[in-house]
């Protein structure tokens, strides 16, 4: 491949393969359409990195990946958002813009606490969304106090650094 | 070459997450000060402290920045949105498993279950439902948090369990409780709630007994302990207890005779204890279409025994057995039965 690139070359030869590569994938022309267009995107924010890039697809293919799996997050929670309000009763449930406001928050915070153990982020979501004091949740979990402290130091820890890792 | 930044979800090492310019042991430091201060049982010196310790260096105060950015998102959620954040954060978790690696598998499968739209299993946990019966009618529910109610004729309850409480409000009738220990619940045991126009109860394990009238609610308590909420504390209430609380006018009062057995209704019985003819009748009342009246100064005639409330003839039986126990007949007048002294009776009775 040319050792030099820019954002022309790269969609010209490439844009064609990537929507295929995504459709193979998520199954849908419209979902892979958008996505090859979001990972473009994506490559325009970094023109420094497309002049030293060696294989184009390969790179194309992570960056359109990671998007693949924020997709499907988003949906996750979506759904998850869907069954949630549910049961609620009508003047409960969030209105619609709101919906897409709070959908946007939730994504984030899902984001910053995926793969934290289910006890820290239970203890976590307990203690900073629902307000409960550390003897209620441990009341709550059926664990110690100490325990408590544990997954919400562990709990902070693990948000920094994804959220770091985000940044 | 491969974008850094692209990787979104790459493996990370908490233990030495390299934040800019702060070093790890300060991050420690931090994450010491804010799970010590949302304890819930921080005090002002604590804040003091804390707040001592973010000026006494600037990568501190760095440290502590950082930390808000956290809090921050947190914070994003509106107030009355608190709790569907929690359920559908959790139901997203649940759905989709904890670790990465499901999610990557989860990825490929998507690709085949796109277009087929995967359904989400329903939470067990999240619940709101109206139960009702109708007059003369008994019904038994089993709720999945393991509690069992009995719901009386002419009830209506609504159940509502949240991420933090069971709560059932009772509209109107009577219902008999057992809790539930909740045990299969993500979050751990829930409190267990029931809420009436008159009174504010929480179940501490335990068996009891709840009918709303019209100015007040009657409690009795079988098993365990329930606490009754005013304006001015709790109070405990033992089994055997009955009390009848109207939390508006803040008064509570405890029964001392009971003229009637609290919970025979669950076996379809009234059993009454020399109760007045007037309450026997408003009893009766309660479970029957055909409504019996007490004329004038048969109502203090006092009543004593079992008396069935099942079956065609039920009503019929009862009215039968006041007449051969009690000096009073029993008239058919309109839709309703009176009950009135004999005319050459002495006013004792039983």
């Amino acid at each position: 491949m040319n050792s030099r690139l820019d954002v022309e070359t790269l969609y010209v030869a490439h844009h064609r393969w990537l929507v295929n590569w995504l459709r193979f994938r998520l199954g849908r022309m419209d979902d892979a359409r958008d996505l090859a267009q979001d990972t473009f995107v994506r490559v325009l924010g970094r023109p420094a990195e497309i002049a030293c890039v060696r294989k184009p697809r390969t790179w194309l293919a992570t960056i359109a990946h990671g998007l693949m799996v924020d997709h499907f997050r988003r949906r996750d929670l979506e759904r998850a958002y869907c069954s949630a309000i549910a049961d609620l009763p009508e003047p409960e449930a969030p209105s619609m813009e709101n919906r897409i406001i709070l959908l946007d928050i939730l994504a984030r915070i899902d984001a910053m606490l995926y793969d934290l153990s289910p006890k820290a982020r239970h203890a976590f979501m307990l203690s900073r969304i629902m307000g409960l004091s550390y003897p209620e949740i441990a009341a709550r979990l059926g664990v110690s106090l100490s325990s408590v402290e544990k997954y919400m130091a562990g709990a902070y820890r693990h948000c920094l650094t994804i959220r770091h890792e985000l940044l | 070459m491969i974008g850094k930044g692209a990787i979104l979800h790459a493996k990370n090492d908490p233990s030495q997450a390299p934040l800019p310019e702060v070093p790890i042991h300060i991050l420690d430091q931090a994450i010491a000060w804010a799970v010590k201060l949302h304890s819930g049982m921080a005090k002002q010196t604590d804040k003091e402290a804390c707040a001592a310790w973010r000026a006494l260096e600037p990568l501190h105060e760095k440290a502590w920045q950082y930390i808000q950015t956290v809090d921050q998102q947190l914070e994003a959620i509106p107030g009355d949105a608190r709790q569907v954040a929690c359920l559908t954060l959790d139901n997203a978790f649940r759905n989709r498993g904890t670790s990465r690696r499901q999610v990557l598998k989860h990825v490929t499968l998507a690709a085949v279950a796109v277009g087929t739209g995967l359904l989400i299993g329903q939470t067990p946990w999240q619940q709101r439902k109206t139960f009702a019966t109708d007059m003369g009618i008994r019904r038994s529910i089993h709720l999945h948090d393991g509690s069992r109610l009995l719901l009386n004729s002419s009830t209506r309850i609504d159940v509502i369990f949240s991420p933090l409480r069971r709560t059932i409000r009772l509209e109107r009738g009577e219902v008999f409780i057992e809790t539930g220990t909740d045990s299969k619940f993500i979050f751990g045991r829930r409190g267990f709630w029931l809420e009436t126009g008159h009174a504010r109860l929480e179940a501490i394990g335990t068996q009891f007994n709840v009918r709303e009238e019209i100015n007040q609610t009657r409690l009795h308590v079988v098993e365990g302990a329930v606490a009754v909420q005013l304006a001015a504390g709790r109070l405990i209430f033992r089994p055997d207890d009955t009390v009848l609380i109207d939390t508006a006018r803040n008064s509570l009062s405890r029964v001392d005779r009971q003229d009637h057995d609290p919970t025979a209704w669950t076996q379809g019985i009234i059993v009454a204890r020399r109760m007045s003819l007037a309450d026997f009748a408003a009893q009766l009342n309660r479970y029957h279409e055909v409504k019996v009246r007490i004329a004038g100064d048969a109502s203090d005639l006092c009543v004593s025994g079992v008396f069935q409330l099942d079956g065609p003839a039920a009503l019929k039986r009862t009215l039968n057995a006041l007449a051969s126990s009690l000096a009073v007949e029993v008239n058919r007048e309109g839709d309703s039965f009176v009950v009135k002294r004999c005319s050459d009776s002495n006013p004792s009775g039983h």
